[in-house]
């Protein structure tokens, strides 16, 4: 992806997103005159502003919103750790990759929510439900990318590795972790970019708190401004997270990991597909 | 003999979650975790009556024609934005916030906005999907080799013959891929609508088994939506096999 | 027996004339490269023609012009058979391009391959297509693997496919840029005798224009070779050959061929081999 900025293509990427908000706010407050299910952009701004005031019908918003956060980290992280390690195992060994192919497709096809229902009725423990249903999620594709990025390692420095007689320590951290670094990065940007769109729809049944239950509510009251508020915030969350971490990050690793065969098939995070 | 022990891996994998959950509801021997044997009694009745076409079918409809709108649009998409700079760097905020934005807010929305319609789930779908087949068509023909191009001038093909010989056979692969991608993606997608507010469909009727507690029956509804979306990403994979002979 | 021409046009019919020819590039840091400031070529009728240079001094940039494919800023005469290439840019039909890689298209057979390039320059009838395919295809000994796609044969294999796709155009002027370099020296030395055995089996020979770096290939090949400095590029030295096919690199008139052209190179050019 190209990310020269020049004055003049900021100017053509902000023109459209304006454009929308001004259609925005012509359609709301000329045509479909109904705020609560129309919501105009400056209902959304009020709504936005209550949130950051911690104001609230159920409960404080800044509580919600940690809740949410916090499962999303701990089900990112730990799915992120347990599927790296399968992943490099799968990469090394043909038959660990083939064994997982199906559960990790189940693990992928079956919508969270779901994993949320057959939990709560299986272990009924509620706090974990949606953090394990989330790390199911979103250990799927980072297995899949890991595995990738191990058997790509080239035999031939492999067998470089053998020759030089270089021991497991030296080939774990110069050869190995190197080699699926941009891989990890990739798996890590996918998979968080990907968590924080479905983190809601874990939580948004039988939980004490969270912002999938804050929704929920506005959904079920008919209430739109608060909804489109959170959903900006998410949003700018995920961007904020993927901009300003992961793609200097992944921009950094690569230039590291350059010049390597098969340029073209690097993992590219944003492009990389997501799944809801 | 590759062939053979690939298949037996990963058919090892499913007998062991079968037997697993076989012998762990045993065990147990609750209502929350019925014995596997029970839930595929249910999903065979549920063929078997016919009851199981009805959801899947309505379900099936609004993935496809949602599928097919988001293909279409994210296809052009990935077409204009590599011939048009302009167009890319237009598209480029919009299309990032399509992305980021959660999908369990662009179901409420929709749902409330344009009201609980075929139609919205149809829009709705067509929206996740574009992003998703745009950005992976837009990225595959960046990657189409400059040296072909010198050729055909050299060639003196036109127009027609570069789009007809040359651009749309470099893209089939891809399309096949982003498609299967896309669907699944629409798959899951409609039925979180059915799930989050729609009286029918797969997702409904999973709704209303938890609702009332009915574990073995939404295991089945389950199985049912996991085998259809087995089916048809096999059929998808056989096409491409087809297709692509190159 | 050898006798030198030096930079006058040859005794036969001149197929292709370029006069004062100028061309530059910016090139990264912001400058301009010269690649030709006032370049004059003449190719003869018939020739096999080798442009002999270091990389980078624009040979294949010379093949894109009479191509038609790049313009270069002026130049006095762009002439083929006499008449101007930009008044007439049809003329360009009446050459075929073979180039570095083969350069097929992976999701055709080779023989589909083929069909495009001549569906492009459409200066053969369509009803003849299938029995110059055949004719072709044979002469390169790939009638066996006329319905296969390239993924399923060999590089040496895709690159006599890349020939027949201009060959089976039966060009007058046939461009050929360092169509051998990537291949290994064992399959190069049969592809060239095969482009050899092809050229003289016509009673009219076709004027080969083929550009290549590396000496011992121009003495195997040529009638004509044209040496080319470091960009930007002039002609430093031409010669015509006249020895009998096939070549042996090891005869004594190649090896004292390849001697004199190293030395040509090393005074004119500057450039040692």
């Amino acid at each position: 992806m190209n990310w020269s900025v020049t004055p003049k293509s900021l100017l053509l990427n902000a023109l459209p997103v304006a454009a929308a908000v001004l259609v925005w706010w012509a359609a709301t407050t000329y045509i479909l005159v109904q705020p609560r299910i129309y919501p105009t952009p400056q209902g959304v701004f009020t709504e936005l502003v209550r949130i950051f005031k911690n104001e609230g019908p159920i409960g404080e918003p800044y509580t919600h919103a940690a809740a949410t956060l916090w499962r999303l980290t701990i089900a990112w992280g730990g799915g992120f750790v347990a599927a790296t390690l399968l992943g490099v195992l799968a990469g090394r060994k043909k038959w660990v990759f083939d064994f997982f192919s199906y559960p990790v497709w189940i693990a992928m096809a079956v919508p969270s929510v779901v994993w949320v229902y057959i939990f709560l009725v299986v272990f009924g423990i509620e706090e974990m439900v949606p953090i394990l249903a989330l790390m199911i999620l979103l250990a799927a594709p980072v297995f899949l990318g890991t595995a990738e990025g191990v058997r790509s390692t080239p035999k031939e420095l492999l067998e470089m590795c053998d020759s030089y007689k270089i021991g497991t320590r030296q080939r774990l951290f110069h050869f190995y972790l190197p080699y699926i670094a941009p891989y990890m990065v990739a798996n890590a940007r996918v998979s968080f970019a990907y968590g924080i769109r479905i983190v809601l729809i874990a939580e948004v049944i039988g939980l004490p708190n969270g912002v999938g239950i804050l929704v929920g509510y506005w959904s079920d009251s008919l209430y739109m401004a608060p909804i489109v508020a959170w959903g900006l915030l998410l949003m700018a969350t995920g961007m904020i997270v993927d901009y300003c971490i992961f793609a200097p990050l992944q921009r950094r690793i690569r230039r590291e990991a350059e010049p390597r065969p098969a340029s073209k098939r690097q993992p590219s995070g944003n492009s990389r597909l997501k799944r809801a | 003999m590759e062939r053979f022990k690939e298949y037996s891996a990963q058919i090892a994998s499913l007998i062991i979650i079968l037997l697993g959950w076989e012998i762990s509801a045993l065990i147990m021997d609750t209502r929350a975790l019925p014995p596997a044997s029970e839930s595929f009694a249910d999903l065979v009745q549920l063929i078997r009556t016919g009851d199981a076409f009805g959801p899947l079918g309505s379900t099936l409809f609004r993935t496809t024609c949602g599928f097919a709108l988001g293909f279409v649009m994210g296809c052009s998409y990935g077409i204009a934005a590599v011939l048009s700079r302009t167009f890319d760097d237009l598209s480029k905020w919009l299309l990032q916030i399509a992305m980021f934005t959660p999908t369990l807010i662009l179901i409420f929305l929709f749902l409330v906005i344009f009201g609980r319609t075929s139609f919205t789930v149809i829009l709705l779908i067509g929206l996740v999907v574009l992003p998703v087949v745009g950005t992976y068509i837009r990225d595959s023909l960046r990657d189409f080799d400059e040296e072909l191009d010198g050729m055909a001038a050299s060639y003196k093909a036109p127009l027609r013959q570069r789009v007809f010989e040359m651009y749309l056979p470099f893209l089939i692969p891809s399309m096949l891929a982003a498609g299967r991608i896309g669907f699944t993606l629409s798959w899951k997608v409609g039925f979180l609508a059915e799930i989050f507010g729609f009286s029918n469909g797969l997702g409904w009727q999973i709704r209303t088994t938890y609702q009332i507690y009915d574990v073995a029956k939404l295991l089945a509804w389950l199985s049912l939506f996991i085998l259809t979306l087995l089916v048809i990403e096999q059929m998808m994979r056989f096409a491409e096999r087809r297709v692509v002979k190159w | 027996m050898l006798e030198m021409t030096k930079d006058t046009a040859a005794a036969g019919e001149t197929k292709v004339s370029l006069k004062n020819l100028q061309l530059s590039f910016p090139d990264q840091s912001g400058g301009v490269k010269q690649i030709y400031q006032g370049l004059d070529l003449e190719i003869e009728k018939g020739s096999f023609t080798v442009l002999l240079g270091p990389s980078g001094c624009g040979k294949s940039t010379l093949l894109n012009i009479m191509d038609g494919l790049l313009q270069p800023n002026s130049a006095d005469e762009i002439l083929i058979d006499g008449e101007d290439l930009r008044d007439r840019p049809d003329l360009s039909r009446q050459m075929a391009y073979v180039f570095q890689g083969p350069r097929l298209l992976k999701w055709k057979t080779l023989a589909e391959n083929a069909e495009f390039g001549l569906r492009g320059l459409g200066v053969q009838p369509r009803d003849r297509w299938p029995e110059l395919m055949e004719r072709y295809f044979a002469a390169v000994g790939l009638s066996e693997y006329m319905h296969h796609y390239p993924s399923q044969v060999s590089g040496g294999m895709q690159q006599r496919a890349a020939i027949v796709r201009a060959w089976v155009n039966e060009p007058q002027i046939l461009l050929m840029d360092e169509p051998f370099s990537h291949l290994d020296e064992i399959t190069a030395a049969e592809m060239r005798r095969i482009l050899v055995d092809l050229w003289r089996a016509e009673e009219v020979h076709r004027t080969v224009v083929f550009v290549t770096h590396d000496i011992s290939e121009a003495a195997q090949l040529a009638t004509d070779i044209v040496m080319l400095t470091p960009a930007p590029s002039s002609i430093c030295f031409r010669r015509k050959v006249d020895l009998p096919w096939p070549r042996h690199i090891e005869s004594d008139e190649v090896m004292d061929l390849e001697k004199e052209l190293r030395k040509a190179f090393a005074e004119r050019a500057g450039v040692r081999f």
